[in-house]
Protein backbone atom coordinates (compact mmCIF):
# COMPACT_ATOMS: atom_id res chain seq x y z
CA UNK A 1 0.00 0.00 0.00
CA UNK A 2 1.07 3.36 -0.79
CA UNK A 3 1.62 5.46 2.04
CA UNK A 4 1.53 9.47 0.85
CA UNK A 5 4.64 11.10 0.76
CA UNK A 6 3.99 13.62 3.82
CA UNK A 7 2.77 11.40 6.25
CA UNK A 8 5.65 9.17 5.21
CA UNK A 9 7.73 12.33 6.43
CA UNK A 10 5.78 13.16 9.19
CA UNK A 11 6.17 9.79 10.81
CA UNK A 12 9.93 10.16 10.06
CA UNK A 13 10.07 14.25 11.43
CA UNK A 14 8.09 12.65 14.27
CA UNK A 15 10.46 9.85 14.74
CA UNK A 16 13.63 12.25 14.77
CA UNK A 17 11.33 14.81 16.92
CA UNK A 18 11.27 11.92 19.65
CA UNK A 19 15.16 12.11 19.58
CA UNK A 20 15.20 15.79 20.12
CA UNK A 21 15.75 16.61 16.89
CA UNK A 22 15.24 20.65 16.87
CA UNK A 23 14.90 20.66 13.01
CA UNK A 24 11.96 18.16 13.03
CA UNK A 25 10.50 20.17 15.49
CA UNK A 26 10.29 22.74 13.62
CA UNK A 27 9.40 21.02 9.98
CA UNK A 28 6.68 19.75 12.40
CA UNK A 29 5.97 23.48 13.18
CA UNK A 30 5.73 24.16 9.79
CA UNK A 31 3.56 21.67 8.45
CA UNK A 32 0.56 22.39 11.19
CA UNK A 33 1.09 26.05 12.30
CA UNK A 34 -1.18 27.91 9.29
CA UNK A 35 -4.24 24.69 9.70
CA UNK A 36 -4.02 24.45 13.80
CA UNK A 37 -4.26 28.76 13.70
CA UNK A 38 -7.03 29.50 11.05
CA UNK A 39 -8.68 27.15 13.10
CA UNK A 40 -8.42 28.64 16.40
CA UNK A 41 -8.87 32.14 15.11
CA UNK A 42 -12.62 31.15 14.63
CA UNK A 43 -13.00 31.62 18.24
CA UNK A 44 -11.46 34.44 18.95
CA UNK A 45 -11.17 37.45 17.49
CA UNK A 46 -7.83 38.90 19.14
CA UNK A 47 -4.67 37.58 17.17
CA UNK A 48 -2.55 37.99 19.94
CA UNK A 49 -4.87 35.47 21.87
CA UNK A 50 -4.79 32.84 19.41
CA UNK A 51 -0.89 32.95 18.73
CA UNK A 52 -0.48 32.23 22.82
CA UNK A 53 -3.06 29.04 22.27
CA UNK A 54 -0.92 28.27 19.13
CA UNK A 55 2.51 28.60 21.04
CA UNK A 56 1.00 26.58 24.30
CA UNK A 57 -0.19 23.69 22.08
CA UNK A 58 3.24 23.47 20.29
CA UNK A 59 5.00 23.64 23.90
CA UNK A 60 3.56 21.16 25.17
CA UNK A 61 3.24 19.00 22.50
CA UNK A 62 6.61 19.09 22.07
CA UNK A 63 6.93 18.40 25.89
CA UNK A 64 5.20 15.45 25.17
CA UNK A 65 5.94 14.16 21.97
CA UNK A 66 7.47 11.41 23.63
CA UNK A 67 3.89 10.46 24.85
CA UNK A 68 2.87 9.98 21.01
CA UNK A 69 1.77 7.02 20.00
CA UNK A 70 1.28 7.47 16.43
CA UNK A 71 -2.13 5.72 16.64
CA UNK A 72 -3.55 9.15 15.57
CA UNK A 73 -2.59 11.56 13.13
CA UNK A 74 -0.16 13.94 14.73
CA UNK A 75 -2.38 16.87 13.77
CA UNK A 76 -5.27 15.47 15.51
CA UNK A 77 -3.35 14.72 18.65
CA UNK A 78 -2.07 18.71 18.74
CA UNK A 79 -5.83 19.84 17.95
CA UNK A 80 -6.70 18.07 20.79
CA UNK A 81 -3.77 20.22 22.79
CA UNK A 82 -4.76 23.32 21.34
CA UNK A 83 -8.33 22.90 22.00
CA UNK A 84 -7.48 22.12 25.85
CA UNK A 85 -5.03 24.98 26.24
CA UNK A 86 -7.90 26.67 24.58
CA UNK A 87 -10.84 25.50 26.75
CA UNK A 88 -8.87 25.82 29.98
CA UNK A 89 -8.21 30.25 29.29
CA UNK A 90 -9.76 32.00 31.62
CA UNK A 91 -9.98 34.49 29.73
CA UNK A 92 -12.21 33.59 27.68
CA UNK A 93 -15.48 35.08 28.45
CA UNK A 94 -17.54 31.45 26.95
CA UNK A 95 -15.00 28.28 27.73
CA UNK A 96 -16.57 26.22 25.57
CA UNK A 97 -18.18 23.38 27.34
CA UNK A 98 -20.16 20.40 26.69
CA UNK A 99 -21.78 20.03 29.66
CA UNK A 100 -26.04 18.62 29.12
CA UNK A 101 -24.88 17.17 25.68
CA UNK A 102 -23.47 14.21 26.54
CA UNK A 103 -27.50 12.58 27.55
CA UNK A 104 -28.59 14.25 24.29
CA UNK A 105 -30.99 11.16 22.02
CA UNK A 106 -28.74 10.41 19.08
CA UNK A 107 -29.89 11.18 15.77
CA UNK A 108 -29.55 9.80 12.34
CA UNK A 109 -26.22 9.40 10.58
CA UNK A 110 -25.56 12.55 8.66
CA UNK A 111 -22.80 11.08 6.33
CA UNK A 112 -25.10 11.23 3.54
CA UNK A 113 -26.57 14.71 4.09
CA UNK A 114 -24.87 16.46 1.99
CA UNK A 115 -24.48 20.11 2.93
CA UNK A 116 -24.94 23.12 0.76
CA UNK A 117 -22.26 25.90 1.62
CA UNK A 118 -22.53 30.00 0.91
CA UNK A 119 -21.63 33.04 2.35
CA UNK A 120 -25.44 33.11 4.31
CA UNK A 121 -24.06 29.87 6.34
CA UNK A 122 -20.99 31.64 7.36
CA UNK A 123 -22.90 34.43 8.94
CA UNK A 124 -25.01 31.97 10.53
CA UNK A 125 -21.66 30.12 12.20
CA UNK A 126 -21.56 33.48 14.40
CA UNK A 127 -24.30 32.36 15.71
CA UNK A 128 -23.76 29.00 17.45
CA UNK A 129 -22.01 28.08 20.19
CA UNK A 130 -18.65 27.07 20.60
CA UNK A 131 -19.11 23.70 21.28
CA UNK A 132 -21.55 23.39 17.83
CA UNK A 133 -18.80 25.98 15.89
CA UNK A 134 -16.11 23.14 17.01
CA UNK A 135 -17.77 19.90 15.95
CA UNK A 136 -19.31 21.61 12.81
CA UNK A 137 -15.21 23.24 11.79
CA UNK A 138 -13.26 20.11 12.93
CA UNK A 139 -16.17 17.75 10.58
CA UNK A 140 -17.15 19.87 7.80
CA UNK A 141 -14.27 22.03 6.96
CA UNK A 142 -11.05 20.37 8.91
CA UNK A 143 -12.12 16.64 7.47
CA UNK A 144 -12.06 15.27 10.70
CA UNK A 145 -14.15 12.07 11.76
CA UNK A 146 -16.86 11.65 14.78
CA UNK A 147 -14.24 9.28 16.05
CA UNK A 148 -11.47 11.97 15.42
CA UNK A 149 -13.50 14.56 17.14
CA UNK A 150 -14.78 12.41 20.03
CA UNK A 151 -11.22 12.09 21.07
CA UNK A 152 -10.51 15.57 21.24
CA UNK A 153 -12.95 16.21 22.67
CA UNK A 154 -13.00 14.14 25.00
CA UNK A 155 -16.71 12.97 24.27
CA UNK A 156 -18.90 10.06 23.26
CA UNK A 157 -18.71 9.73 19.44
CA UNK A 158 -22.53 9.84 19.92
CA UNK A 159 -22.43 13.12 20.70
CA UNK A 160 -20.06 14.82 17.95
CA UNK A 161 -22.90 12.94 15.25
CA UNK A 162 -25.82 14.59 17.46
CA UNK A 163 -24.40 17.94 17.84
CA UNK A 164 -23.21 18.20 14.16
CA UNK A 165 -26.73 16.75 13.27
CA UNK A 166 -28.79 19.40 15.33
CA UNK A 167 -26.39 21.73 13.90
CA UNK A 168 -27.01 21.30 10.45
CA UNK A 169 -30.44 21.09 11.17
CA UNK A 170 -30.40 24.59 12.61
CA UNK A 171 -28.22 26.29 9.94
CA UNK A 172 -30.31 24.57 6.88
CA UNK A 173 -33.58 26.42 8.59
CA UNK A 174 -32.04 29.63 9.35
CA UNK A 175 -31.19 29.22 5.47
CA UNK A 176 -33.74 28.72 4.03
CA UNK A 177 -35.55 31.35 6.18
CA UNK A 178 -33.21 33.95 4.77
CA UNK A 179 -33.92 32.75 1.43
CA UNK A 180 -37.55 33.64 1.53
CA UNK B 1 -17.58 18.49 2.94
CA UNK B 2 -16.28 22.28 2.14
CA UNK B 3 -12.93 22.90 1.61
CA UNK B 4 -10.73 24.21 4.09
CA UNK B 5 -9.67 27.45 1.29
CA UNK B 6 -12.86 28.60 0.89
CA UNK B 7 -14.17 28.58 4.06
CA UNK B 8 -11.46 29.82 5.73
CA UNK B 9 -10.84 33.90 4.88
CA UNK B 10 -7.83 35.97 4.39
CA UNK B 11 -7.86 37.64 8.00
CA UNK B 12 -7.89 33.88 9.13
CA UNK B 13 -4.06 33.07 8.12
CA UNK B 14 -0.86 33.99 10.74
CA UNK B 15 1.28 36.44 8.60
CA UNK B 16 5.04 35.02 8.14
CA UNK B 17 6.09 37.69 10.90
CA UNK B 18 3.49 36.08 13.27
CA UNK B 19 4.86 32.77 12.23
CA UNK B 20 8.56 33.52 12.98
CA UNK B 21 7.88 35.34 16.13
CA UNK B 22 5.40 32.02 17.35
CA UNK B 23 8.40 29.45 16.70
CA UNK B 24 10.99 31.62 18.62
CA UNK B 25 8.74 31.84 21.65
CA UNK B 26 8.54 27.94 21.32
CA UNK B 27 12.12 27.41 20.78
CA UNK B 28 12.82 29.47 23.49
CA UNK B 29 10.51 27.63 26.03
CA UNK B 30 11.38 24.04 24.29
CA UNK B 31 15.22 24.64 23.99
CA UNK B 32 16.16 26.84 26.70
CA UNK B 33 20.02 25.76 26.17
CA UNK B 34 20.26 25.37 22.80
CA UNK B 35 19.85 29.06 21.35
CA UNK B 36 21.94 29.27 18.59
CA UNK B 37 25.01 31.72 19.01
CA UNK B 38 25.81 34.92 16.91
CA UNK B 39 28.28 32.39 14.42
CA UNK B 40 25.55 30.00 14.54
CA UNK B 41 22.93 32.75 13.55
CA UNK B 42 25.23 33.80 10.82
CA UNK B 43 27.42 31.42 9.65
CA UNK B 44 25.80 31.33 6.07
CA UNK B 45 25.81 35.48 5.98
CA UNK B 46 30.04 34.50 7.82
CA UNK B 47 30.54 32.19 4.63
CA UNK B 48 28.97 34.72 2.21
CA UNK B 49 30.91 37.55 3.45
CA UNK B 50 34.41 36.05 3.39
CA UNK B 51 33.96 34.70 -0.19
CA UNK B 52 33.06 38.00 -1.15
CA UNK B 53 36.01 39.90 0.53
CA UNK B 54 38.26 37.33 -1.55
CA UNK B 55 37.00 38.22 -4.10
CA UNK B 56 37.00 42.11 -3.26
CA UNK B 57 40.63 41.76 -2.72
CA UNK B 58 41.45 39.96 -6.05
CA UNK B 59 39.52 42.41 -8.00
CA UNK B 60 40.89 45.54 -6.13
CA UNK B 61 44.49 43.22 -6.86
CA UNK B 62 43.28 43.29 -10.71
CA UNK B 63 42.54 46.78 -10.74
CA UNK B 64 45.63 47.87 -9.23
CA UNK B 65 47.72 45.75 -11.98
CA UNK B 66 46.00 47.35 -14.85
CA UNK B 67 45.94 50.69 -13.84
CA UNK B 68 49.62 50.24 -13.05
CA UNK B 69 50.62 49.32 -16.31
CA UNK B 70 48.25 51.29 -18.46
CA UNK B 71 49.77 54.37 -16.60
CA UNK B 72 53.27 52.73 -16.96
CA UNK B 73 52.37 52.45 -20.71
CA UNK B 74 51.84 55.43 -20.89
CA UNK B 75 54.67 57.44 -19.66
CA UNK B 76 57.54 58.33 -22.95
CA UNK B 77 59.95 56.18 -23.60
CA UNK B 78 62.92 58.52 -22.14
CA UNK B 79 60.87 57.86 -18.35
CA UNK B 80 60.71 54.49 -18.93
CA UNK B 81 64.52 54.09 -20.07
CA UNK B 82 65.28 56.20 -16.92
CA UNK B 83 63.76 54.20 -14.87
CA UNK B 84 65.24 50.69 -17.06
CA UNK B 85 68.79 52.02 -15.76
CA UNK B 86 67.92 53.41 -12.08
CA UNK B 87 65.97 49.84 -11.51
CA UNK B 88 69.52 47.31 -13.24
CA UNK B 89 71.90 49.39 -10.93
CA UNK B 90 69.94 49.38 -8.08
CA UNK B 91 69.43 45.09 -8.65
CA UNK B 92 73.27 45.55 -9.66
CA UNK B 93 74.52 46.97 -6.44
CA UNK B 94 72.27 44.40 -4.21
CA UNK B 95 73.76 41.70 -5.23
CA UNK B 96 77.17 42.80 -5.61
CA UNK B 97 77.99 45.32 -2.72
CA UNK B 98 80.39 42.62 -1.03
CA UNK B 99 84.05 43.53 -1.78
CA UNK B 100 86.35 40.50 -2.41
CA UNK B 101 88.43 40.43 0.54
CA UNK B 102 90.73 37.56 -0.96
CA UNK B 103 94.57 38.37 -1.63
CA UNK B 104 94.43 41.80 -1.23
CA UNK B 105 97.80 43.52 -2.50
CA UNK B 106 98.02 47.16 -1.39
CA UNK B 107 98.33 48.04 -5.08
CA UNK B 108 94.62 46.21 -5.26
CA UNK B 109 93.12 48.10 -2.33
CA UNK B 110 93.92 51.77 -3.48
CA UNK B 111 92.44 50.55 -6.94
CA UNK B 112 89.48 49.87 -5.46
CA UNK B 113 89.56 52.74 -2.96
CA UNK B 114 89.61 54.67 -6.60
CA UNK B 115 86.97 53.22 -8.16
CA UNK B 116 84.50 53.27 -5.24
CA UNK B 117 85.29 56.69 -5.41
CA UNK B 118 84.77 56.82 -8.79
CA UNK B 119 80.85 54.85 -8.00
CA UNK B 120 80.15 57.34 -5.43
CA UNK B 121 81.14 60.44 -8.01
CA UNK B 122 78.43 58.97 -10.77
CA UNK B 123 75.69 58.88 -8.10
CA UNK B 124 76.20 62.13 -6.92
CA UNK B 125 76.38 63.45 -10.80
CA UNK B 126 73.05 61.47 -11.31
CA UNK B 127 71.80 63.17 -7.82
CA UNK B 128 72.76 66.49 -9.22
CA UNK B 129 71.42 66.34 -12.52
CA UNK B 130 67.65 64.93 -11.29
CA UNK B 131 67.80 67.26 -8.64
CA UNK B 132 65.34 70.20 -9.24
CA UNK B 133 63.84 68.56 -12.32
CA UNK B 134 60.87 66.95 -12.63
CA UNK B 135 61.36 63.14 -13.86
CA UNK B 136 58.73 62.98 -16.12
CA UNK B 137 59.81 66.28 -18.07
CA UNK B 138 63.41 65.61 -18.98
CA UNK B 139 65.12 67.84 -21.35
CA UNK B 140 66.85 65.73 -24.78
CA UNK B 141 70.42 67.14 -23.66
CA UNK B 142 69.50 66.27 -19.89
CA UNK B 143 68.13 62.72 -20.74
CA UNK B 144 70.87 62.04 -22.58
CA UNK B 145 73.97 62.65 -20.33
CA UNK B 146 71.93 60.78 -17.32
CA UNK B 147 71.97 57.85 -19.73
CA UNK B 148 75.41 58.14 -20.43
CA UNK B 149 76.36 58.54 -16.58
CA UNK B 150 74.15 55.20 -16.10
CA UNK B 151 76.28 53.43 -18.65
CA UNK B 152 79.57 54.58 -17.15
CA UNK B 153 78.56 53.31 -13.60
CA UNK B 154 77.21 50.09 -14.95
CA UNK B 155 80.79 49.56 -17.37
CA UNK B 156 82.50 50.64 -14.12
CA UNK B 157 80.36 48.06 -12.06
CA UNK B 158 81.15 45.46 -14.63
CA UNK B 159 84.55 45.77 -14.39
CA UNK B 160 85.04 45.02 -11.05
CA UNK B 161 82.92 42.32 -11.20
CA UNK B 162 85.35 40.93 -14.04
CA UNK B 163 88.15 41.96 -11.68
CA UNK B 164 87.48 39.96 -9.09
CA UNK B 165 86.94 43.43 -6.86
CA UNK B 166 83.54 42.63 -5.45
CA UNK B 167 82.12 39.02 -5.34
CA UNK B 168 78.43 38.29 -6.73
Amino acid sequence: MDIPRRAADETVWVGQAKLGSQRAFKALYDAHVTPLFRFLKQFSSADSLVEEWVQRAFIKAFERIGQFQGKSKFSTWLFQIALNEMRMDQRRSTIVSFEGMEGIAECASDEGDQFEWDETIRSLLEELSDAQRLVFILYEVEGYTHAEIAGMLNVKESTSRTILSRTKQWLQEQWKEKGR
Amino acid sequence: MTEPESFYSKRDYPSSTMKHSMWSAIERSVFPGRQPGFFGLERRSFVFGMAAAIVLVFAAVGVYTTARNAIELTRPQTIRFDQAYQSAIREFEQVALTESQSSKTTAQAGLASARRDQLRSFDVAIVELKEGTNSKDLSPLKHELLRQLYAQKLKLLQEMIERGEIEL
